[in-house]
């Protein structure tokens, strides 16, 4: 359990969600505050994508509690989340692929910005995230690592207090992860902002985040700092091996 | 994507030429061919629009219908006069689709389209027992005042053509895009607020205040309605109207219902009869252009054209 701090940007208390005999998500307890980078780790099926789902509102959750910026979620409600102030990315892409980059990066911009000023915001978040060529093709077209950039564009363009990132770098190769990490680095130092990131790029992860929760089958295993996690014996048997231990 | 200069040149040209043509054609029945052209135009688009978010509204006929009736019965036991009833029957209409919308769109997956077609019917059947909407035998004497007679084809299509350039706008604006989303990957839209089920409604409702408008214009066209004539088979040639025409693009509907209408028109002329033509249209259709004309015509442009050049264009568009 983390100290806890009025001013939190996601507050979870006993957050449990069971799919038929699976408990997917056992009883986490966690907060992120402003201006911190709080990257979720753990083996394929931990739970990480469920826990997502739940603060988020895409999905219900069996029991528990989810704040955001101070007020209460309902379980299962996307738009009282998102009104809260939490974008989330889905970890299988989280983009339209039959329309172009630009009108992507648009509906991330509808609910917030006047329609006037959502012409500037894209080729902003565009120009940020070096999408500023590709504006005009067709998402669908793109290379991998490009999708992965548009699905998170969209995300920054809605300019949320809480970005929750699914595995936003999976498939980036060294450049695009630079960039990314340039990106998010300067959002989380915007005022009253954080990131929650799920994310196996462990070089990243233990570059970027500040403080690193690690889920196993569902339950928390341990929190710390990068180095705190490097050296935990809990966590290098579940997830890192040794190989990350050096 | 064309020049939208050129485009919207392209555009206001056709919309001019529909509109001249409607003033000058005198011979009843080409009048009649005219009237029935942009009337299913008109529900064609509707139709196309709802596909946008990935719907297939086959309660459409079910709304021609009530916005049909409703301005039949607001003319011939009210005595209120054309100008009023139709635009009463396009907010009737999108009313009762609202509501129809709100229970059908809730869940995902076909209950819109199931629920639409049984909709449809027993709508149809409603008409049939009401002695005050006609019975089976329907309503008679829906006229425009008489000195509005002579204009009718005009006041149709300029209807047609002010609703088409409203669903275009719409189309173009993020309204659309949110449209897209929603019809392949609503979570994305709604992660990042926006609410879908709004949007699905306002885009239902309005779909279906064009649709009763063209209710409205096809009772005081043809002065007539009867149960029959809004059955799901009207849903069946729209949607064929937009398979033909091809629906990735927003003439396509437009293009299918010139054709088709005139070529039913034609070939009644014969003893053709209209079912079979609509039916062996969209075979051949579905067979030989799967996107539909527009489609076609996007291909043949990008085999004339250098690869290099505007190959992709094309097709875009
Ligand atoms: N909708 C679902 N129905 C049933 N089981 C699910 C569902 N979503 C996830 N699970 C299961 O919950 C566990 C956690 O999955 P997930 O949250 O996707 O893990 P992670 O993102 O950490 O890899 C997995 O065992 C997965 O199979
Ligand atoms: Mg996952």
């Amino acid at each position: 359990m983390q100290p806890s701090s009025n001013d939190a940007l996601l507050r979870v208390n006993g957050l449990s969600k069971r799919f038929e005999g699976l408990l997917a998500v056992d009883n986490l307890d966690f907060e992120v505050r402003p201006g911190e980078i709080f990257g979720m780790i753990g083996p394929n099926g931990a739970g990480k994508s469920t826990t997502f789902n739940l603060i988020s509102g895409f999905i219900p959750w069996t029991t528990g509690k989810v704040q955001i910026c101070g007020k209460t979620m309902r379980r299962g409600k996307p738009l009282v989340a998102s009104d809260a102030g939490l974008v989330r990315t889905f970890q299988h892409g989280s983009f339209v692929g039959g329309i172009s980059v630009r009108d992507n990066l648009r509906l991330g911009t509808i609910v917030r910005k006047k329609t006037a000023e959502r012409d500037a915001a894209v080729v902003e978040v565009a120009r940020r995230l070096g999408l500023s060529e590709h504006l005009d093709e067709t998402t669908s077209n793109l290379p991998h690592g490009l999708q992965r950039r548009v699905s998170m564009a969209i995300a920054i363009a809605a300019q949320p207090r809480l970005l929750c990132l699914d595995e936003p770098l999976t498939g980036l190769n060294d450049t695009e992860v630079a960039t990314v990490l340039t990106v998010l680095d300067d959002y989380r130092k915007t005022q009253g902002r954080a990131i929650l990131l799920v994310e196996h790029n462990m070089k990243a992860v233990m570059r970027i985040c500040d403080r690193i929760p690690v889920l196993h089958h569902g339950a928390h295993l341990a929190t710390g700092s990068p180095e705190d996690i490097r050296g935990n014996k809990a966590v290098i048997e579940a997830y890192l091996g040794e190989s990350h231990a050096a | 994507m064309l020049k939208p200069s050129s485009s919207t040149i392209s555009w206001v040209v056709f919309a001019g030429a529909a509109l001249l043509l409607s003033l000058l054609l005198q011979d009843l029945y080409l009048r009649s061919v005219l009237n029935l052209i942009a009337i299913s135009a008109l529900l064609a688009v509707s139709l196309r629009f709802v596909m946008l978010m990935g719907e297939l509204n086959f309660a459409i006929a079910a709304f021609v219908g009530i916005g049909a009736y409703t301005a039949g019965y607001l003319s011939t036991a009210m005595d209120i006069p054309f100008w009023v009833a139709i635009p009463i029957a396009g907010i009737v209409t999108g009313i009762v689709s609202a509501a129809f919308g709100a229970v059908t769109l809730r869940a995902k997956g076909p209950y819109f389209l199931l629920i639409g077609f049984a909709f449809t019917e027993a709508i149809r059947v409603t008409y049939s027992k009401v002695p005050a909407l006609g019975g089976t035998s329907g309503m008679v004497g829906i006229f425009p005042p008489l000195v509005m007679d002579p204009w009718m084809p005009f006041l149709v299509m300029a209807t047609v053509v002010v609703l088409l350039v409203v669903f275009f706008i719409m189309e173009r604006s993020d309204f659309g895009r949110v449209l897209f989303a929603i019809r392949e990957k609503e979570e994305v839209a709604r992660s990042v607020g926006i609410n879908t089920f709004v949007y699905k409604i306002v885009t239902i409702a309005f779909a279906s205040f064009a649709a009763g408008i063209a209710g409205g214009l096809h009772a005081f066209v043809n002065n007539v309605i009867s149960p029959g004539d809004f059955s799901y088979l009207m849903a069946a040639f729209a949607l064929a109207y937009v398979k033909v025409g091809g629906e990735d693009h927003f003439a396509g509907p437009i293009l299918g219902a010139i054709f088709l209408v005139s070529l039913s028109a034609y070939a009644l002329g014969f003893g053709g009869d209209e079912h079979f033509i609509y039916g062996g249209a969209i075979v051949l259709v579905v067979l030989l252009m799967p996107k539909g004309a527009v489609g076609a015509v996007a291909r043949m442009r990008l085999r004339k054209t250098d690869v290099k050049g505007g190959a992709n264009a094309a097709l875009e568009q």
